[in-house]
């Protein structure tokens, strides 16, 4: 009886050291960006791709660029890749020489919303 | 918003534990034989009828403040267009839908009243409630931080699932037990004392069990989202997981008093009179319940932070633990040294206390007493000194652009004092820091970031906060590093040596003319990289050597990438044609590459030879490659069996 | 009817609801995301035979659009490192023949350029027109 109890205590005594974690958030958070982030660019991007760090929700997740003034000026295509779900990318016009800023919201699986930007230059 | 939303995911997730733990405790007690026991039967019932309706509510309102996060409008709560598109279009919605539907199937369920009266038949109904009520709460992990791993989603979800089932079967029947224990020990009751005490002496066996499976996955859980001590105490998501700990405690604790005191002291199964040890028992197990209530409200609040291994942690403390403070003085290595082996022993001692019949006390107190002198003498050596940006990731990446721009803000505003070459000198308040070596290379790239920004007033170093931003702090830093793996970097020569991969190669854009500019990243796991520094006259020998043999360096997996000193519209044209040259020539962004990597070779032509996985091999500086030079080296690297893991993206 | 054969019925019902969910319209999904991504390939084959035709070349050519930078120049080769030709080569550095009318103006290593391929496959496209990018 009291070997079985004191290794039962034992046990709860290694089990009460022990972390418990439960479901843990995961909110997507961007990983690195095409043009990368704070870059001056000689020639305008075709195209900007956002890399995150979770699995995004297609229906809500979106990205825009847009110019020092606020004008709107990529194609209005963002999507997330049909084969890449971490991936979120839209197509970039001729664009000219400037500073502008890509806002991105994102829907990852688990339900959670993220946002955020940041800038890069065209010379 | 964020506060209603905790309020109904924990409603809603309490009821899902507590649907799951009634029916576990129904069928772990078995079907009821005296009409107290039956009594108690048809209140979790009742009850549960009750927490199927709070469920199906706190989901319907979930949903909605969702929607009106997803859409960024608050109105959009209560439009039906809104909603629908949220349930239908999104995975979460679809994950909503399933779990929702099996809780209405269970209330449906639970709502017409059967004849239960036989065996069978009441297995049979509370173990399909037990199977609705579990399918509903396992399928929580499908929209759950864990389905949004990739890779390896199958294997976080699995944990995951088992997680929550643990809680359900262990802290959800928590509740309807104390409510057994209860009844069963007023004078009503006594007809069911025999069957209270055989559900608790079942229900003690099967927590045991279910707890270890729980502290198992749960570690696994933490060491995916967490991953570190600095996670743990520098995030809200950390320091919650902290509180549930500290939550978790005192349950383990009444849990274990209930295990080793109080069970045995019950009155047998036969027995059917009362005694005042089933009302303590009563007590501790409700206490138990209450704290789990607790515990699940810091689970539900730890679902809705970002996880500790995407965040910037903020460390709390002025000290931190460290073993590189033992590398300096012989002394503080022996105090640790003997510190440790005290705390040993007195681990040893305390296990021992356990196992043995006789002199426990004593030997228990002896063990505590050692391990708190053997951590005494041990810990301090190990102290250093913490900043709340010590464990922060730079804000940039190590690459080349942030190098150069760093090596011009140091030579600026640092070289005054810490010397061209980062080597130290003498300077009014005394003798600078070596840049380059330990103790400063020692320290984390946080510390550095914080001795910047706020200086060392009892050293004579000023502040740079007001003077630099953020990112040129960053940038200096990256800087710093890269001096210190320079100077270390005297050691590689033109040949490779085999498994000894640590000089981690600056990525820098590769912008060939007007095309899409690639990375250096873009090669790892892929291809090596012959990085060739050039000028012009004296490098065009050896680019047509080069690009004679480009076609063979290609097929035994090697990329060569060539930087001009100086780089013009004319750069390609001046390659000449005979032969053609066809390997990649950055005519973008040189003079940052340049400079970063000049660090490691100095000279008007060097080459570098970074392998797959993104570190620097080999390097020739003066002497350029003899003929297949290159090739022998390229071809030990592809003879390595094992190769290191990839390097982090950013300084630590 | 006693509980527990209700409790079978209806477990039974929803495992063929769900199997029958999955059979008739996961499957579906699946196949149809898979007849998608064929079906756009072909769409794209034909735009480019459409193209290369109304040019006026023969049946079953196609036409592409690259852009790239020169980098080798011969009486009947061009080598250009280019980037993605969608439909035909990824971003690599290719050498492509000529006709010998296509060369006329003098390209120079180092020169960014336009240019269009016409041909059946990777093995025959060549190049028929070349412009500054």
């Amino acid at each position: 009886m009291t070997g079985r109890a004191s290794a039962r205590r034992v046990g709860l005594a290694l089990a009460a050291s022990v972390l418990t974690a439960s479901v843990a958030a995961g909110h997507a958070v961007l990983q690195r960006a095409e043009p990368r982030v704070e870059s001056t660019l000689k020639r305008a991007p075709d195209e900007v791709k956002l890399y995150f760090t979770e699995r995004l929700e297609p229906a809500y997740s979106s990205v825009r660029v847009v110019n020092d003034r606020g004008v709107q000026v990529d194609r209005r295509d963002s999507h997330v890749d049909r084969s890449n779900p971490v991936l979120l990318r839209a197509t970039l016009p001729p664009i000219p020489a400037g500073t502008y800023k890509v806002l991105w919201r994102v829907l990852s699986i688990d339900a959670d919303v993220t946002e955020g930007g940041f800038i890069f230059r065209v010379e | 918003m964020r506060a209603l939303l905790l309020a109904v995911l924990w409603v809603h997730l309490a009821s899902s534990v507590l649907l799951t733990g009634a029916f576990f405790m129904l069928l772990l007690a078995g079907p009821p034989p005296a009409p107290a026991a039956r009594r108690w039967d048809g209140a979790i019932v009742a009850w549960s009828r009750l927490l199927v309706l709070a469920a199906l509510g706190s989901g319907i309102v979930w949903l909605m403040v969702r929607t009106a996060v997803f859409e960024n409008r608050p109105h959009a709560a209560v439009e039906v267009r809104a909603i629908w598109h949220a349930v239908l279009d999104t995975w979460p919605g679809l994950v909503w839908l399933a779990r929702h539907g099996l809780l209405f199937v269970l209330g449906v369920f639970l709502t017409i009243r059967a004849d239960v009266a036989e065996r069978r038949n009441w297995i049979a109904a509370r173990g399909e409630a037990l199977l609705l009520a579990a399918l509903a709460l396992a399928l929580v992990s499908g929209s759950s931080h864990a389905a949004a791993i990739s890779p390896g989603v199958v294997s976080a979800v699995a944990i995951d699932v088992t997680h929550l089932l643990g809680t359900g079967f262990w802290l959800g029947a928590l509740i309807p037990l104390a409510l057994l224990l209860h009844l069963a020990s007023r004078d009503d009751g006594a007809d069911s004392l025999p069957y209270a005490v055989r559900a608790v002496r079942r229900f003690s066996r099967a927590a045991l069990i279910t707890m270890l499976i729980l502290v198992g996955s749960g570690v696994m859980n933490a060491i995916v989202q967490v991953e570190t001590i600095a996670g743990l105490a520098g995030t809200t998501h950390g320091r919650l997981l902290l509180a549930k700990l500290a939550v978790l405690v005192p349950i383990l604790v009444l849990a274990a008093v209930n295990r080793t005191y109080i069970l045995p002291a019950l009155p047998g199964s036969s027995d059917s009179v009362r005694s005042p040890v089933m009302a303590r028992l009563t007590t501790f197990v409700g206490l138990e319940a209450g704290l789990a209530l607790v515990l699940l409200a810091l689970a539900a609040a730890m679902t809705l932070t970002t996880p500790a291994r995407h965040g910037d942690p903020v460390w709390p403390l002025p000290f931190r633990f460290s073993l590189d403070a033992l590398l300096n003085l012989s002394v503080t290595r022996w105090r640790a040294l003997v510190g440790g082996q005290l705390a040993l022993v007195g681990l040893a001692a305390l296990i021992a206390s356990q196992l043995v019949r006789r002199r426990r006390a004593p030997l228990l107190a002896g063990s505590l007493a050692l391990m708190a002198i053997g951590g005494g003498v041990g810990l301090p050596p190990l102290v250093v000194d913490a900043y709340p940006t010590t464990y922060r990731r730079p804000l940039v990446t190590y690459d080349a652009g942030s190098i150069a721009a760093g090596m011009t803000t140091y030579q600026e505003h640092c070289a005054p004092c810490h010397g061209a070459t980062g080597a130290g000198n003498a300077t009014p308040s005394g003798p600078s820091v070596d840049l380059r070596g330990p103790p400063a290379s020692r320290r984390l790239a946080g510390e550095l970031f914080w001795l910047v920004t706020h200086g060392i007033p009892t050293r004579g170093m000023p502040e740079f906060g007001s003077r630099l931003g953020e990112m040129q702090r960053w940038n200096v830093i990256n800087f710093i590093r890269a001096l210190g793996a320079a100077d270390s970097a005297r050691g590689i020569g033109p040949q490779v040596e085999p498994d000894r991969a640590w000089l981690v190669a600056p990525d820098f854009a590769i912008a060939v003319g007007p095309l899409a500019p690639g990375a250096l990243r873009d090669y790892r796991g892929q291809r090596m990289v012959l990085l060739v520094l050039y000028t012009l006259p004296g490098s065009r020998a050896r680019l047509a050597k080069l690009a004679r043999s480009y076609n063979v360096l290609s097929i035994i997996g090697v990329e060569v990438i060539a930087v001009p000193a100086q780089a013009s519209r004319e750069t390609i044209n001046e390659l000449g044609s005979s032969p053609p040259v066809l390997f990649p020539v950055v005519t973008d962004g040189n003079a940052d590459i340049v400079a970063t990597y000049r660090m490691f070779a100095p000279g008007p032509h060097a080459e570098l030879l970074i392998d797959r996985q993104g570190y620097i091999r080999a390097i020739w500086r003066e002497d350029m490659p003899q003929a297949g030079g290159v090739q022998s080296q390229v071809e030990k690297l592809n003879e390595e069996k094992s190769w290191p893991p990839f390097p982090d993206d950013h300084v630590h | 009817m006693p509980v527990w054969q209700v409790v079978m019925v209806l477990n039974l019902a929803l495992a063929v609801g769900l199997g029958l969910g999955y059979a008739g319209w996961g499957r579906r999904a699946d196949a149809l995301g898979r007849e998608f991504d064929v079906a756009q390939a072909r769409v794209e084959r034909l735009e480019r035979e459409r193209q290369a035709c109304a040019a006026g070349v023969r049946a079953g050519e196609q036409q592409w659009e690259g852009r790239g930078l020169v980098r080798a120049v011969y009486p009947q080769l061009l080598v250009v490192t280019h980037e993605e030709i969608r439909g035909l080569l990824p971003a690599r550095t290719t050498g492509f023949r000529a006709a010998a009318t296509t060369l006329r103006d003098p390209i120079r290593v180092g020169d960014a350029i336009r240019f269009s391929l016409r041909g059946t496959g990777a093995d025959d496209a060549a190049l028929v027109a070349i412009g500054p990018w």
